[in-house]
């Protein structure tokens, strides 16, 4: 058998056990992830176009861990007027006559034991960009960012944060610049 | 720290607090088995066990399953984690205006049985914590642990789930509710139109709107009557009350008045339906401060009881005393005060002197002496109660009556003994009112009976025929909350509403009116009681009076309308009133006020003239209440279930406790199954559990086991005891019954006892003095080992900084009496499983606090002390080092963490934690939550997996959710702002918990205390958590706590 065959086969098997590792074990990033919704809700027209305020729908943000998904009635204040020519509307205005909830498909989701509030995060200075990417200019949602651990802590620890949310904490009065990160990185800041 | 008889080569000292007698035999010590079970991680091996009631044991996953679902689940692995699963988002369709996903509303509620404050936290519209209310005035923030654990019985899988045709039990059937009207209604409306001849049958209601709608009801009917009734409640106390006074009453005590204290038999701190504001107000006087020891002031306690209680258990002087000589010793006292006092001591009494008494009881006349003497010197600021399962037998009315003559005589009538605050206690319904019940049903004169929150066929006296007598009754319905044995005899089941998913109100003292509001919408196709009523009584088209002016839909307008008549009266608005008193939980006004009842002489004669008798030799059975199963009513909880017992740690089971003598006498070992037989021919197994402090002879168990019918997890637990129990004459005995014999019957049978799971190896870990040697040196009570204290020990490690807080918690173990509410709260809170009796005798249970019990002194009286041992949170933590994967780490607010995620279930960090508070999934626990009982996880901690090591987190999650309110506020978390779970339902407020970096918190002001000592300081790992010295009230006699260091010191450093 010649040197050049071994090497290949070699390296053939390296991307065989390679791809079988990468097919059990996944990362954990779900980056790019971009379902298909029951209703395509454009966030391009929504945010981006009509400039509705994030927070007019995501009203939970800046009270809550969680964004919180607006609920029918909250559609249903522009679009019992607006649209309602639109297969799509009319689907959504059958949902909530008939009282049954739209199931959108999860597209950002950290697993149980990591707590992640938005709350905190908004109060810090955050925009939504900085991890959900440039969502006023998405048809269709995806994951922009990996939401990894180890992206979390790049930006905890400082090297990721944006200047102006830097800059912030740094001004607070119980900023403390021996601390070697700017946001806590404590184990139970996310885990318990 | 091997055995003392190694280091001690004569003479053998035993230690000075133990677990269990074992341990005070040198032999024990040198015991090669036990040497082996010390040395090993788990005490106990699983021993062979008997098939005496074993259920639910194998609830887990057997081994061997287990390794056959780890194989296929490594299979399917490689094809299914390829891509996460789709998750849902499913919002509301409208949002209800008050929920804000992912934060927690409260509500305010109360509890039907007790008139509680609860505060339920509620998220996303269903309950997942229950809390004291702290404002209401009865229980002041404090929950029994019966009640935390209320809350799973609302998700209780085996509750009834729609009304039921229960055909006497011979198979049940659905019915509509609407059938189920319909053809109750019609019977109603043909028993109204004949004779009328209705019982209804509760516990004693503490809500007055309830009371007043059954009375309604039963206005409708021509001999319509309600019959309230609780086999478990002190009715003795109300039929003394009667006699002596005039009015049939529970008394409110004042213990917070009270300098001395004398209990016979009555378990006012374990009781848990009154014992939250009794035990704050007696921990109001068990309070110490270092900086005035001098003038230090403890109250004291004296129990005179025939079993261990845990009122007995925190009892400064306890007296154990045979069932049946309660009577003597107790008029002997009343005798010998009222000579003291100057009081002429009437004739019913005379005969009871000190020292025939004494010498008849074998209680020590100086002893007797020493409490009427105490007691005379605190008149007005004493109190003498009794009562309770344990006393009750023959004598039970007339030692309440001499409780009560002690009382007037000291004047303690009127000041600590209040008659007056509270409502009337079921009039009249005594023991001869069911005797009479069950007269008329054999007689055929009742012509239907509805059971209300009552099941007379499990809690009743056998004695009482109940079962054949309902027999004979043409309609039973039954409104409980699920097919239990009294449903199973009844011909209807409609079953009601959890206390959480209903509206109502409740009374608990004059001036107190404390709103029900549901807290969440039912879970199963189930009515409340009072809707029943009046459905019922509108499908019967019954003649009720001035109802259809009160009720337009239902119970809520009657309720509403009740209010508008009687507590919201004077507000301008009723709507606005109304709205006040849902957000406060109660209305207040002004409470009556309290004044002398005078004691009616005649009631003396309830008491016999002295005479010297034998009748209560031999072998003598009592029957008590436990702490965490009370009557049983509650048996298919498995927190309740898995609650160790205060005094006993036994999980899953009653048995027959008795003492170390007895023991010995019977030729019997714990958990040697005996036969016990009554001298009516009763005959029943139990196994044995040797109980220091039991007097002689005397066997001892819990009512409240053997349900027949209690659901899966319940039924067939431990052995229903009540075929003892004797009905005669009016009275309804439980106690004093004689044995004809108790026998080994050669079989074994492992009670699930967590005692020995954590084995203190002998060395200090609690520290308890007398008041003399607190007043005399405060710094006696510091830690018994002087050598190595915290803050002067070098160390080689590194110290942590704490930049903003440094968490840390302080617990008084003078004021910590051993309910265990925070064991039933953390669990609640923590979302900690229930791991079933079979891993509980494995050392599997997951409890994150537990409460260390330890005796010391006599074996046949010992003293106890609890210690709630939780994670300490040390400094230089011994768990932390040994983690190979850094999944138990330090942060910087002093929390030593546990990072489930990391952790691969080494259990190295257990192994190497000297407090034993590190907890292993073995299993997946957690899926012993079936169907609704999921929802009552706290989604705001991780439900933890199995292989994954877990324990105390200091409530992180509360720390989080306080901190981001600080944050949001632009300032620091103020001290007492935030609670653990554990200390927001300590009824005296035993445990504190803060910011030990701010020095004015209420921590560090105790941790600066003489008393306050850590556990094991001498390792150097720094806890967070320390413990301030219990001191009693007693003249020491077998410790002879010469200086520090005396006893086990020398064990060590020797």
């Amino acid at each position: 058998m010649s040197k050049g065959l071994l090497v290949s086969l070699g390296v053939l098997g390296l991307l065989v056990v390679g791809s079988i590792l990468a097919y059990v074990f996944p990362s954990a990033s779900n980056q790019g992830y971009a379902p298909e919704q029951p209703i395509p809700f454009s966030h391009r027209l929504h945010a981006g176009e009509n400039k509705i305020s994030c927070q007019y729908c995501h009203s939970d943000v800046e009270r809550s861990k969680h964004a919180s998904v607006p609920p029918l009635g909250t559609c249903m204040n522009c679009h019992t007027v607006v649209k309602t020519d639109s297969p799509h509307i009319q689907k959504l205005k059958a949902a909530y006559d008939a009282g049954k909830p739209i199931e959108w498909v999860r597209i950002h989701e950290l697993p149980d034991h990591a707590y992640f509030p938005h709350k905190r995060h908004v109060a810090a200075g955050l925009n939504c960009q900085t991890c959900h990417g440039p969502i006023e200019t998405m048809d269709k949602v995806y994951q922009v960012s990996p939401l990894t651990m180890g992206w979390c802590m790049e930006c905890h620890k400082g090297n990721t944060m944006p200047k102006d949310v830097a800059d912030g904490l740094k001004k607070r009065p119980d900023f403390d610049p021996m601390a070697h990160s700017l946001a806590p990185v404590n184990c139970s800041t996310c885990h318990y | 720290m091997k055995a003392n008889s190694e280091n001690s080569s004569n003479e053998f000292i035993p230690p000075r607090h133990w677990l269990g007698v074992e341990e005070l035999e040198a032999s024990y010590w040198s015991d090669p088995a036990v040497l082996e079970k010390r040395a090993q991680e788990f005490y106990d091996k699983p021993v062979e066990t008997i098939g005496l009631i074993d259920r639910l044991d194998t609830k887990g996953i057997a081994r061997r399953d287990f390794l056959t679902i780890m194989g296929a689940s490594m299979a399917m692995a490689s094809f299914s984690c390829a891509r996460r699963p789709v998750h849902k988002i499913i919002p509301y369709v409208v949002k209800p205006e008050e929920i804000t996903h992912g934060v927690a509303n409260y509500y305010a509620t109360s509890c039907p049985e007790t008139g509680y404050g609860i505060l339920a936290k509620v998220r996303e519209g269903r309950p997942v914590k229950l809390e004291g209310h702290p404002d209401h005035p009865v229980n002041r923030g404090a929950l029994s642990g019966w009640l935390q654990a209320s809350l799973l019985d609302l998700y209780d899988t085996d509750r009834a789930k729609e009304a039921k045709v229960m055909n006497r039990g011979k198979g049940s059937k659905t019915i509509s509710w609407e059938d189920l009207d319909k053809e109750i209604g019609s019977k109603l409306k043909a028993i109204a139109a004949g004779s009328g001849r209705i019982r209804l049958v509760s516990r004693p209601m503490v809500s007055e709107s309830t009371k007043q709608l059954v009375q309604d009801f039963l206005g409708a009917f021509a001999a319509g009557t309600h019959i309230e009734f609780d086999a478990s409640a002190p009715n003795e106390v109300a039929v003394g009350q009667l006699e002596s006074y005039g009015t049939s009453v529970l008394p409110h005590y004042r213990f917070d008045l009270a300098k001395v204290v004398l209990s016979v038999g009555a378990d006012f701190l374990g009781d848990g339906s009154t014992s939250e504001g009794y035990a704050a107000d007696w921990a109001k006087t068990r309070k110490l401060n270092s900086k005035d020891a001098k003038n230090a002031q403890l109250s004291k306690l004296f129990v005179l009881e025939n079993m261990m209680s845990l009122t007995g258990a925190n009892a400064d002087e306890r007296i154990p005393v045979r069932p049946g000589d309660e009577l003597k010793l107790l008029a002997a006292i009343a005798a010998e005060v009222a000579r003291k006092k100057g009081v002429s001591v009437p004739g019913e009494i005379q005969g009871y002197t000190l020292a025939v008494v004494s010498e008849e009881t074998g209680v020590a006349i100086e002893k007797l002496s020493e409490i009427a003497a105490t007691l005379a010197g605190a008149a007005g600021e004493s109190i003498v109660l009794a009562g309770g399962l344990s006393t009750r037998h023959a004598d039970s009315v007339a030692i309440q009556v001499i409780a009560n003559f002690l009382n007037s005589t000291l004047g303690n009538e009127g000041k600590t003994v209040d008659g007056n605050s509270k409502a009337t206690f079921a009039t009249g319904q005594s023991p001869a009112a069911i005797e009479s019940f069950m007269q008329a049903m054999n007689n055929g004169q009742v012509d239907a009976v509805i059971f209300y929150g009552v099941n007379p066929a499990y809690e009743w006296p056998k004695a009482t025929g109940f079962l054949s007598a309902i027999g004979k009754v043409p309609l039973v319905i039954t409104i409980n909350d699920r097919e239990d044995e009294t449903a199973l005899v009844s011909d209807y089941l409609a079953p009601g509403h959890h206390f959480l998913e209903s509206w109502g109100d409740a009374q608990p003292r004059k001036g107190i009116a404390s709103i029900q509001q549901p807290t969440v919408a039912p879970i199963n196709s189930t009515r409340a009681f009072q809707d029943s009523l009046l459905a019922w009584a509108k499908s019967g088209s019954l003649n009720i009076k001035g109802l259809a002016s009160r009720v337009n839909t239902g119970w809520y307008d009657y309720l509403r309308a009740n209010w508008k008549e009687k507590y919201i009266r004077g507000l301008a608005g009723f709507d606005a009133g109304w709205d006040n008193a849902l957000r406060d939980g109660m209305v207040k006004s002004d409470a009556p006020s309290v004044s002398a009842r005078s004691f009616r002489g005649t009631s003396m004669s309830r008491i016999p003239t002295y005479q010297k008798s034998k009748a209560n030799e031999g072998l003598r059975w009592v029957s008590y209440q436990k702490v965490g199963m009370r009557n049983g009513a509650q048996a298919n909880n498995p927190w309740l279930q898995e609650f160790p017992d205060p005094i006993t740690t036994a999980t899953w089971d009653n048995y027959a406790a008795m003492s170390p003598k007895t023991a010995e006498k019977l030729k019997v070992k714990g958990n040697d199954v005996v036969e016990i037989a009554d001298d009516k021919g009763e005959v029943f197994e139990l196994p044995v559990l040797v109980q220091p402090g039991l007097p002689l002879d005397v066997i001892a168990g819990a009512v409240g086991y053997g349900r027949r019918a209690a659901g899966k997890v319940g039924t067939g637990v431990g052995r229903d005891i009540s075929g003892l129990f004797r009905a005669e004459k009016g009275e309804w005995i439980a106690s004093n019954i004689a044995l004809k014999h108790v026998k080994a019957t050669g079989k074994r049978y492992q009670i699930a006892i967590t005692q020995w799971h954590n084995s203190s190896e002998n060395r200090p870990i609690v520290n308890d003095i007398t008041l003399a040697e607190f007043k005399s040196n405060p710094k006696t009570s510091n830690h018994v080992d002087p050598h190595l204290r915290m803050d002067e020990v070098p160390t080689m490690w590194p110290k942590y900084k704490y930049p903003k807080y440094k968490w840390g918690m302080s617990i008084d173990l003078n004021t910590c009496f051993g309910c265990g509410a925070c064991v039933v709260a953390c669990q609640a809170e923590n979302n900690i499983p229930v791991v079933g009796r079979d891993n509980v005798r494995k050392s599997r249970e997951m409890h994150w606090i537990r409460i260390d019990r330890y005796y010391s002194g006599d074996a046949e009286n010992p003293d106890v002390i609890f210690q709630p041992m939780l994670c300490q949170h040390c400094d230089n933590a011994p768990c932390e080092t040994v983690c190979p994967v850094l999944a138990t780490v330090h942060n910087d607010e002093g929390l030593n963490t546990q990072v489930y995620n990391r952790c691969v279930g080494t259990r190295y960090c257990a192994n190497n934690c000297p407090y034993k508070v590190r907890r292993f999934n073995f299993f997946d626990h957690w899926k012993s939550y079936e169907g609704s009982m999921n929802l009552a996880w706290n989604p705001d901690v991780t439900v933890r997996m199995r292989g994954i090591m877990e324990k105390c987190t200091f409530c992180v999650q509360r720390i989080r959710d306080v901190k981001d309110r600080a944050k949001d506020e632009g300032r620091v978390v103020r001290d007492g702002e935030l609670k653990t779970a554990c200390q927001q339902t300590c009824p005296t407020d035993a445990i504190v918990f803060g910011n030990t970096n701010d020095e004015k918190s209420v921590v560090v002001e105790r941790n600066k205390d003489d008393r306050a000592f850590r556990v094991l300081e001498v390792l150097n790992t720094v806890p967070a958590v320390s413990y301030l010295s219990k001191v009693r009230n007693k003249v020491g006699t077998n410790h002879g706590h010469g200086g520090e260091g005396a006893g086990q010191g020398e064990n060590h450093h020797g």
